[in-house]
């Protein structure tokens, strides 16, 4: 009778989930797949429209000088900028659990430029922040006398990357603070004491108690950043009007392949093979990070001690 | 227990229910929107819909028209005013508008294929010939005499170019499957106060009129000419197209050995705008403009000139005040170059009724009363140009009108330089940094080259 229930139970809650799975992941990303090896017109059309160009996709996009520069800045947006990211998380999330007063305050403070609306986001910095004439920055440096700061144009198309990527990590790291101030936060206090007594000061205490602690957070975190990164779009086209070589990224790309993006009268020729050979590539490119991350940071369940489960308490009671 | 586990059952079912509620995730939300609005009123079509138009039956039935404005676009809230007069002068008609925004060019097509009930839309130009399937051939509807036009036709009434650039803009030249509307131009507009002062009389016809031109208003004060990152390649693509002619443009984009771009007509063309750089008639701000930077610029009052449409004077209106008074003029011939006068990119926004459309006559009605001089009216008053022959001008562009009047060839926007979306961003990233005066003419055709090449 038990085990009758139980059965009916892991079915009715599996089946909505593997159907979605089905339906909105893998269906999906099978079609997208097929797509890649031949040439489509237009997103919607039947498969019988289709014709089949083999990895000439493929060619297509790393022959394209656009689609290169594209992959070249992901992988800086990755890299550099993921470094640049996680460590200024760090940084405040540590500040923030030191004791300060307002807590609660800081951290939500870091969090809010993460739920605002990207658009409102890039609106404010483009148009606002790095204008030229009467941006925030601008105004901030003269009132400094620092001329030639204030002269800085952030949003030519040499500064443009860094200026979208200043944006970007504004709109992101309160994100990561969150999360790392919880898992610091889970940190047993006994460890800090312990150190203390030892005669540790704040630097061993982050190298040497909370950095090793937190390894398993720290791989979320770049999982989650990856994910993220992978995707980036909305900066790039609130950057840019047109597609740009400063901002461009494989997710704009794909998608000026796929819609288009005409300005005025002429139609760009759609290529929505190559644009599905670019979202395979993307899937690929985060699958390797996935089983790179794996081997670089391994999980280490063992070391770290966990707090226990109350529900299990709760049955043992019963 | 149980009852948990039944509890538990419970739940999973309603989530599962509103997973597959909601699990279509590609259709618009406005398709059920749109369901259950025509279920309000069940359409009373003819299906042996007359062209022929009957003044004694009375016009009824609902027309489902899906739009490429916003609802709360001035021009959407035209449209709403329009459809509803039209209800109130045929009252036992419906139209209802599918406000699908700038998106309807990625849903309208999978609309069309599924076989959903639309009856007119507006035909997006991204699809070239795409829909054409799925429109009416409205040559013989053109022709007709409607009530609501004064018992003229729609051929009557609108310009000439209504008719001729859909034709053009979806690539079909048998037949009329789309009647424009709103059409535009690229003008270089300026500010007509700002010529009046440096003492500018008439608009400048050659290059070196514009440079004279340009040399007058650094004078009086103002910035002569200015752009945003999002149209540099339209000023830079025509000087190229007035030099050469545009199927010499739109090879020069399709280069892949670098050649075209060594051609001394690319030199001469990066040497022009070196030298407006470095006579300052260039805003020093274009280095970074970021649309719509540049054009507030000019709507403020600091610069004088901006190649863009004619519906800048629109986009820019809050800035500029009612009292701003618009000039415009073609782009300009160039030295080496034939004379285009009369050729300018142009464009407009078409309409185009299904072939699905159950209720012809309805749509055709409606279609012409579109183009009523009422209508029309109160299209331009939204900021919309005028389609009619006979139709106003805001007053801000009442010079424009003449200028408007004399094009005729049809040229693509940027004179065809945009025909290539890989070579398109190092052309304007190129262009933007030798009107900066960061780089040299010759680096800039170095630079061209070698991005060909790639």
């Amino acid at each position: 009778m038990k085990r009758k229930g139980r059965g009916l139970f892991y079915v009715s809650f599996l089946t909505p989930a593997i159907l979605c799975f089905l339906f909105i992941f893998l269906y999906p990303t099978i079609r997208t797949m097929l797509m890649s090896l031949f040439q489509v017109e237009f997103i919607t059309d039947d498969m019988d429209s289709w014709v089949f160009v083999g990895f000439d996709n493929f060619k297509q996009l790393f022959n394209s000088a656009l689609f290169i520069r594209s992959m070249t800045n992901i992988l800086k947006i990755w890299i550099v900028w993921g470094i640049i990211i996680m460590v200024l998380a760090t940084l405040l999330s540590v500040i923030i659990t030191s004791g300060v007063k307002f807590k609660n305050f800081w951290r939500s403070l870091i969090y809010l430029p993460h739920i605002i609306s990207v658009v409102a986001l890039g609106t404010m910095w483009t148009q606002y922040a790095f204008n030229n004439q009467y941006g925030l920055f601008k105004t901030i440096f003269e009132l400094f006398g620092l001329e030639t700061m204030a002269a800085f144009q952030w949003t030519a198309p040499e500064n443009l990357f860094l200026a979208m990527m200043i944006a970007y990590a504004y709109g992101s790291v309160g994100f990561y603070v969150l999360i790392l101030v919880a898992g610091i936060d889970s940190i047993s206090t006994d460890y800090y004491e312990a150190a203390d007594i030892e005669g540790a000061g704040n630097l061993g205490k982050f190298f040497y108690i909370t950095l090793p602690l937190l390894k398993d957070i720290f791989k979320r975190c770049i999982v989650l950043y990856s994910a993220g990164a992978m995707g980036f779009f909305a900066y790039s086209t609130l950057f840019s009007f047109n597609t740009e070589l400063a901002t461009v990224t494989p997710m704009v790309y794909m998608y000026d392949n796929v819609f288009g993006r005409a300005t005025g009268n002429a139609a760009t020729p759609l290529n929505v093979g190559a644009g599905a050979a670019v979202g395979v590539l993307i899937m690929i490119m985060v699958l390797f990070i996935n089983v790179f991350l794996d081997k670089l940071i391994p999980n280490d369940r063992d070391e770290r001690p966990r707090k226990k489960s109350t529900v299990r308490r709760g049955r043992n009671v019963h | 227990m149980k009852k948990k586990r039944i509890a538990a059952l419970g739940l999973a079912l309603v989530m599962a229910l509103s997973a597959c509620s909601s699990a279509p995730a590609q259709a618009p939300e406005e398709s059920t929107e749109k369901e259950s609005v025509s279920q309000e009123q069940t359409p009373e079509a003819t299906p042996e819909a007359t062209v022929e138009e009957d003044a004694v039956q009375p016009l009824e039935g609902e027309i489902v028209f899906w739009t490429m404005w916003n609802d709360t676009e001035p021009q959407g809230e035209a449209w709403q005013e329009v459809a509803d007069r039209f209800m109130a002068l045929y009252p036992n008609t419906k139209i209802t508008i599918q406000w699908c925004g700038r998106d309807i060019s990625k849903t309208l097509k999978p609309a069309l294929e599924s076989g959903q009930r639309i009856d007119m839309f507006d035909y997006p130009t991204q699809y070239s010939g795409q829909l054409g399937f799925y429109c009416l051939d409205l040559s013989e509807m053109i022709e007709q005499p409607f009530d609501v036009l004064g018992g003229q036709s729609i051929s009557d009434v609108v310009l000439p170019s209504m008719l001729e650039t859909p034709k053009k803009q979806t690539n079909t030249w048998a037949g009329q499957i789309a009647v424009g509307y709103k059409p535009w131009l690229n003008l270089f507009m300026y500010n007509a106060a700002a010529f009046e002062e440096a003492g500018i009389t008439s608009n400048p016809t050659t290059w070196d009129e514009l440079d004279a031109a340009c040399a007058k208003l650094l004078e009086a004060g103002y910035v002569p000419i200015t752009f945003d990152d999002a149209y540099a390649h339209w000023i830079a693509g025509m000087y190229l197209q007035r030099l050469k002619g545009q199927d010499w443009v739109i090879e020069l984009a399709a280069d892949t050995t670098g050649e075209m771009w060594n051609d001394p007509a690319v030199l001469q063309f990066a040497q022009a705008f070196e030298d407006f750089a470095q006579k300052g008639y260039l805003d020093s701000n274009v280095g970074g403009n970021k649309w719509p930077a540049g054009q507030m610029d000019v709507g403020s009052g600091k610069v004088a000139m901006y190649y863009n449409l004619t519906g800048l004077p629109v986009e820019v209106s809050d800035v500029a005040g009612p009292d701003f008074k618009w000039g415009a003029f073609n782009y300009p011939d160039v030295p080496g170059g034939e004379s285009y006068a009369d050729a300018a990119p142009a464009g407009c926004t078409m309409t185009a009724i299904s072939s699905g459309c159950e209720n012809v006559a309805l749509a055709a009605e409606f279609l012409a009363f579109i183009h009523s001089q009422e209508s029309d009216d109160r299209f331009v008053e939204s900021g919309m140009t005028t389609s009619s022959k006979t139709g106003s001008w805001p007053e801000a562009l009442t010079d424009v009108k003449p200028v408007f009047d004399e094009i005729s060839v049809i040229l693509q926007t940027g004179g065809g330089i945009e025909t290539n979306p890989e070579i398109k961003p190092v052309f304007t990233e190129n262009f933007i940094k030798l009107a900066a005066g960061q780089i040299s003419a010759d680096k800039f055709v170095e630079n061209m080259v070698a991005a060909a090449q790639q």
